[in-house]
């Protein structure tokens, strides 16, 4: 999926209040299934970021390609393509559960890109050394929860 | 609890945001905790304590007209405004305010490239649009035009030139402000101002000539609060035929004068158009792509042996004769300059002649040839390159700071101590003999035994340094004295930094001090006619408003020097 070539604004993603208890794993295998929340935010099938160059994520990705077909992003080291081609742009509406098992330095790109489109970070921790190189990373991101904030008292 | 910003009533505050909701939409004005959160600063050294400045709201306008509205509104109710392109001032102050309280005007969602135009190599853009985004427009349009973009490359073209960050490529383009080409600014009072050529109506040449007529004003919105930018052009480049980067290295300590007076004739006399970088290998001290991961390299450098490494220590500023012998007995350079060429082969091939048979002058003094290329690049041989150097941005530069070998404990950020000294082999060799024992304390992982300067700006060398931060406050606190010494010091001998961040801002406009402060003295006399309400992002370089102006320049000023 390319990026969006006119860049008339994209709806940036509207504001979100995180729902408590967002803590299922699609790296672990659990699809949260979600009741359409008041303000009508589609199932999205969950986006699983792979960097091929780590063993354990080339192995999750050869247990999740058949299930998620397309939705599976391989890219090796370097994220930023992954990003550009697959979430920049993402109308708020249509933005996916993301989640990731990468380097460090990809993880840090992906919440600050993710943090600048009003996701949140839901999942975020260490998951050992890669040939004792990079430190590697864990994470979702989602925007669990759809409620506005109340109206200031 | 809701924070309002200081000296506004709570009424007065719920009823502005409720006025900008009329303006931009309810879901573009955030007030909530978490969402205000994202506005704080990733690199902050006094993270979680009371001295982080804090946002009270964020507003995001999408259009000048929006931006016009939400400033006569903060006028009215005097909320001060503290304008963020893309956010992604990281090691300057982030998306955080200047001061604690301030709304947030972010200008994400104004991220259109508004004009590109291929024949005359210039785009105009808004705030939003980041480095990646034009690539990508350029890209995808099949353009041959090339950007010059930093490292990294997600920030905003015109936040970057607004902070006089610079890139990689030819000397016009990577000083990054003197790149613009036209400037649209909403002011004070809500009033739009364009200029150069954009003062003039129906004017085609806005992004061709800059000047315009009269005094030249764009310098007033670069590193200042004078207004609100929403549009600015770019000078680009035409995407050339091939890029080759060569080095030359020398043998001995002295050769730094003879090196630095031939670098600054090839590259005034523009001998060469790439980024020069000059390294120490002989002192351990590499500045090189190659050296920081970017680039692949030919033949990995060595590993200084541990009677290197003593010698290193042993040295005077830099120098002994022994670790002189050492370098001349295993052929490690002592100074290498690595230099870039763009263009067709044939006249790249003939400018490096040219450039060696100069610096041949030198006693001892051999090139080698580097990388070559071709453009359009091949997939191999984008492999190889730094990419900033060819205009294509990129994320890679993460992988320094991150958790990884050479840096086990990863950081939390960085404050970048900047001072620009003059471009002699003297200045070098002093800011060495004066700073050296205070950069003894460095935290290892930036440490150098001798402190090299970048060449991102022609006529300059600015010695850039990280100095790491973590999740401690301690260390933080220690981080932060470090910072305030070299500051310091480095002013009492005429070297001042070039950028600084928000919260160190006050101190280094301090620094600045001919005519007993008479330049902070005519931006605040500026400042007072153009925003006579101090709405626009109160005390950012140190220019506050009128209303309570010294005594947020004194507490400005007590926490960087050191009080309590």
């Amino acid at each position: 999926m390319l990026a969006k070539t006119a860049l008339r604004s994209t709806p940036m993603t509207r504001r979100a209040i995180l729902a408590g208890g967002i803590a299922a794993t699609v790296a672990a295998g659990a699809v949260p299934a979600r009741a359409s929340p008041p303000m009508a935010r589609r199932f999205m099938t969950p986006l699983l970021f792979v960097d091929t160059s780590l063993p354990d994520a080339a192995a999750l990705a050869q247990l999740w390609q058949p299930i998620l077909g397309s939705r599976l992003v391989r890219y090796s080291h370097d994220i930023t393509a992954a990003w550009y081609d697959h979430l920049h742009g993402t109308p708020d509406e249509n933005w996916p559960v993301v989640a990731g098992l990468t380097t460090a330095d990809s993880a840090f790109c992906m919440k600050k890109l993710a943090q600048g489109n009003r996701l949140r970070v839901v999942l975020d921790e260490e998951a050992g050394w890669h040939r004792r190189d990079s430190a590697i990373r864990r994470w979702i991101i989602d925007r669990a929860g759809t409620n506005r904030p109340a109206a200031l008292a | 609890m809701m924070v309002v910003p200081e000296g506004v009533a709570s009424s007065d505050f719920k009823a502005a945001l409720s006025e900008f909701r009329q303006v931009v939409g309810s879901d573009w004005v955030f007030d909530s905790e978490e969402d205000v959160a994202l506005y704080r600063d990733d690199y902050s050294p006094v993270k979680g304590q009371p001295a982080e400045r804090l946002a009270s709201a964020a507003v995001a306008p999408q259009s000048t007209e929006e931006v016009q509205a939400v400033v006569r509104i903060a006028n009215r109710y005097r909320i001060p405004l503290y304008a963020i392109s893309t956010g992604r001032n990281l090691g300057y102050g982030g998306a955080a305010p200047a001061a604690s309280g301030t709304v947030v005007l972010d200008l994400k969602r104004m991220n259109r490239v508004l004009k590109i135009d291929e024949d005359r190599c210039f785009a105009l853009v808004e705030p939003g649009v980041s480095y990646f985004d034009l690539y990508r427009h350029i890209q995808e349009r099949k353009l041959k035009l090339w950007i010059d973009c930093p490292d990294p490359g997600w920030g905003s073209l015109i936040g970057n030139a607004l902070d006089r960050g610079c890139g990689y490529t030819m000397p016009h383009l990577r000083n990054h402000w003197e790149a613009r080409a036209g400037m649209e600014v909403v002011l004070a009072n809500g009033e739009v101002l364009r200029t150069g050529m954009g003062a003039m109506p129906g004017a085609g040449s806005w992004q061709d000539y800059r000047n315009g007529y009269g005094p030249i004003v764009d310098g007033l919105f670069s590193q200042s609060n004078m207004g609100i930018v929403t549009k600015m052009g770019f000078w680009l480049a035409p995407e050339p035929q091939g890029y080759r980067a060569c080095t030359i290295n020398f043998s001995r300590y002295a050769d730094i004068h003879a090196l630095i007076k031939t670098l600054n004739l090839v590259e005034n006399g523009r001998l060469f158009s790439g980024m020069p970088y000059l390294s120490s290998p002989l002192l351990n001290s590499y500045m090189t792509p190659a050296s920081l991961g970017m680039e692949k390299m030919e033949r990995p450098e060595p590993s200084p042996t541990a009677e290197h490494l003593a010698l290193i220590a042993a040295a005077k500023v830099g120098y002994s004769p022994e670790l002189e012998a050492y370098g001349l007995k295993h052929k490690i350079a002592y100074w290498s300059l690595r230099i870039g060429f763009y263009g067709p082969a044939e006249v790249t091939a003939a400018q490096w002649a040219a450039v060696k048979s100069l610096f041949a002058a030198i006693p001892g003094a051999t090139a080698e040839d580097g990388i070559d290329v071709t453009l359009p690049l091949t997939p191999e041989s984008r492999e190889i390159i730094h990419e900033a150097e060819l205009g294509i941005p990129s994320l890679k530069i993460f992988q320094l700071i991150t958790r990884n070998a050479a840096n086990p404990a990863g950081s939390a950020g960085h404050i970048g101590f900047s001072p620009v000294i003059p471009r002699t082999g003297e200045a070098l060799i002093e800011i060495n003999r004066v700073l050296g024992p205070i950069l003894a304390e460095m935290q290892t992982g930036w440490s150098s035994g001798f402190l090299m300067p970048h060449l991102y700006w022609e006529r300059s060398f600015v010695c850039i340094i990280g100095l790491l931060l973590s999740e401690d406050p301690d260390a933080n606190h220690k981080t932060i004295e470090l910072y305030r010494a070299l500051v310091t010091t480095a002013a009492k001998h005429g070297w001042g930094e070039y950028r600084t961040p928000v919260m160190f801002q006050d101190f280094v406009a301090a620094t600045y001090a001919f005519g007993d402060g008479a330049m902070l003295r005519f931006q605040e006399t500026i400042k007072d006619a153009v925003d006579p309400n101090g709405i626009l992002s109160p005390g950012r370089y140190g220019i506050w408003p009128k209303a309570g102006r010294e005594a947020n320049k004194q507490r400005a000023l007590d926490f960087a020097r050191g009080a309590k």
